[in-house]
């Protein structure tokens, strides 16, 4: 049997890298060629939808015409993934437990995942407490996002543990730091990660990037990457059978 | 079958072990056949190569990502016009780790660029072990030992800095008497200028030595250029007579 993938990622404040983590994320279902689309809640601009203009919708998450069309449409073969807007991410899990949403997750219908892109505060730490009761079942991931290289030891260790003890099986990701130059081409160059590294423009006409930043790019993104490979990201959200059937095909 | 474009990286983790002069003697050497040639100097703190050849040379830096790109984006560019690179000894590790971070074998061979490491040879254990670590570092990457007979001498050498392939053969440096050297280490002297036209105070016999230490010096560069070329010429034969690439066929 399969069933539908959903990814929520979210972080209670901005500028934590939160969109760039799901880009990488948007660029590694499509290297390996699992069927993606994407949910940017930043309305009205967007910013993902800059990024992967054909795989994503701008929504509100927090109205119901919008819920439907992210939820209704769920598909057995392609995997969800909503990048929630700074703060939003404990509202967003209250109106899917509302929906029903998260039963069917527990029963087991749905494969959900939430990565919690934490900052460098406390009251991201806070929000970790908050979405913790609403997550038994759901594969929670908590990204250590260094691309803006944030210092995480500026926390308290023992104050980390004890909220990190409260969610069962949460699982760290680390992102490491991105060259700033090379971060600053890519926004500016508007296009996914591996657009960038391919040297290609928008439209997939070639582009002159430098040599030394798109280097700076594949190799950040690899070890992004690999952080996804270690915790069977692929496996999670499509599993074996479908696979094989997929390729089968 | 285009031209492939050489680039040089002269490097040693030891100061004074004859980088600069290799790379006066190579990017000249070019000059002399009237070919472009490309020179880029990594030693921020005497920038000797570019007080030489000034007019051939930019200074170079990879401190900072600004001057990281100056420096590899040119080296990627496959323009058939050979480029020599003389990485300081103070920047050894940092040119090497970008080297690998960027993944710049990689994109020369994904465009027609062959880099080529001429290591700068020293009879220390530090040069040697490095030496190896760096043939690990970079297997597909052409890595030749020089060794300069006025840094060090000796049958050891071949056994500390063995050749990597029959493409990578070692280069010898032969030894200038003091007075040459000294004649050669006065900017802005160029080697080219001198054959062109001998100044008038240098007695013929110095002028001669340097003539034929120039001309093992350049034999040595010819041969080292079409060992180049032959393998690859070989590489893309037999990748035509099998249809398939050389590594494979040879499995």
């Amino acid at each position: 049997m399969t069933k539908p993938a959903v990814i929520i990622v979210g972080a209670d404040k901005g500028g934590v890298g939160k969109t760039t983590v799901t880009r990488t994320l948007l660029d590694y279902f499509a290297a390996r060629k699992v069927p993606t689309r994407a949910f940017d809640t930043e309305a009205p601009k967007g910013t993902l939808k800059r990024f992967h203009p054909d795989v994503t919708d701008v929504v509100d998450v927090t109205k119901i015409p919008d819920q439907m069309q992210i939820f209704d449409t769920l598909s057995d073969s392609s995997v969800t993934v909503i990048d929630v807007r700074a703060g939003l991410l404990s509202p967003t899990l209250t109106s899917l437990r509302d929906i029903g949403f998260i039963d069917a997750a527990k029963k087991g219908q749905i494969s959900f995942s939430v990565f919690h892109i934490l900052g460098p505060s406390i009251t991201s730490l806070d929000e970790i407490a908050e979405t913790a009761e609403f997550l038994d079942d759901a594969r929670y991931f908590l990204v250590k996002n260094f691309i803006n290289n944030t210092h995480f030891f500026e926390w308290d260790q023992a104050t980390y543990n004890a909220y990190f003890r409260r969610i069962k099986d949460a699982v760290e990701i680390t992102i490491p730091k991105l060259n700033e130059m090379a971060c600053e081409q890519v926004e500016l160059a508007s296009v996914p990660f591996l657009t960038f590294i391919a040297n290609k423009g928008p439209n997939g006409d070639s582009a002159s990037y430098s040599f030394v930043l798109r280097g700076y790019v594949r190799h950040w993104l690899g070890h992004v990457w690999s952080e996804y490979d270690r915790i069977k990201l692929v496996d999670i959200v499509s599993p074996k059978e479908q696979q094989q059937v997929r390729a089968s095909r | 079958m285009t031209r492939p474009t050489h680039v040089y990286i002269i490097a040693s983790p030891r100061p004074r072990t004859g980088k600069t002069i290799l790379a006066r003697a190579l990017t000249e050497f070019y000059r002399t056949d009237g070919r472009p040639v490309g020179a880029f100097d990594l030693d921020a703190m005497d920038a000797t190569l570019s007080q030489f050849i000034p007019k051939f040379t930019l200074r170079a830096e990879i401190g900072g990502t600004q001057g990281q790109v100056a420096l590899f984006d040119q080296l990627v560019i496959d323009d058939e016009k050979p480029k020599v690179v003389d990485v300081s000894a103070h920047v050894f590790e940092a040119f090497f780790k970008l080297m690998e971070e960027i993944d710049f074998a990689g994109e020369a061979r994904r465009q027609s660029i062959e880099p080529v490491i001429l290591y700068a040879a020293n009879s220390d254990a530090v040069s040697a072990k490095t030496y190896a670590r760096l043939a690990e570092r970079f297997p597909g990457l052409t890595l030749a030992p020089v060794y300069n007979d006025g840094i060090a001498r000796g049958s050891h050498l071949r056994e500390q800095f063995p050749a990597q392939s029959v493409v990578a053969l070692p280069l010898r440096i032969p030894l200038l008497s003091p007075t040459l050297r000294a004649i050669v280490d006065t900017k802005p002297f160029s080697f080219t200028e001198f054959r062109r036209r001998p100044p008038a105070d240098i007695p013929e016999p110095i002028e001669d030595e340097l003539n034929s230490w120039l001309k093992r010096v350049y034999l040595q560069f010819r041969e080292m250029e079409l060992r180049l070329l032959l393998s690859k010429l070989r590489g893309s034969l037999m990748e035509q007579l099998d249809g398939r690439p050389p590594e494979q066929a040879s499995a």
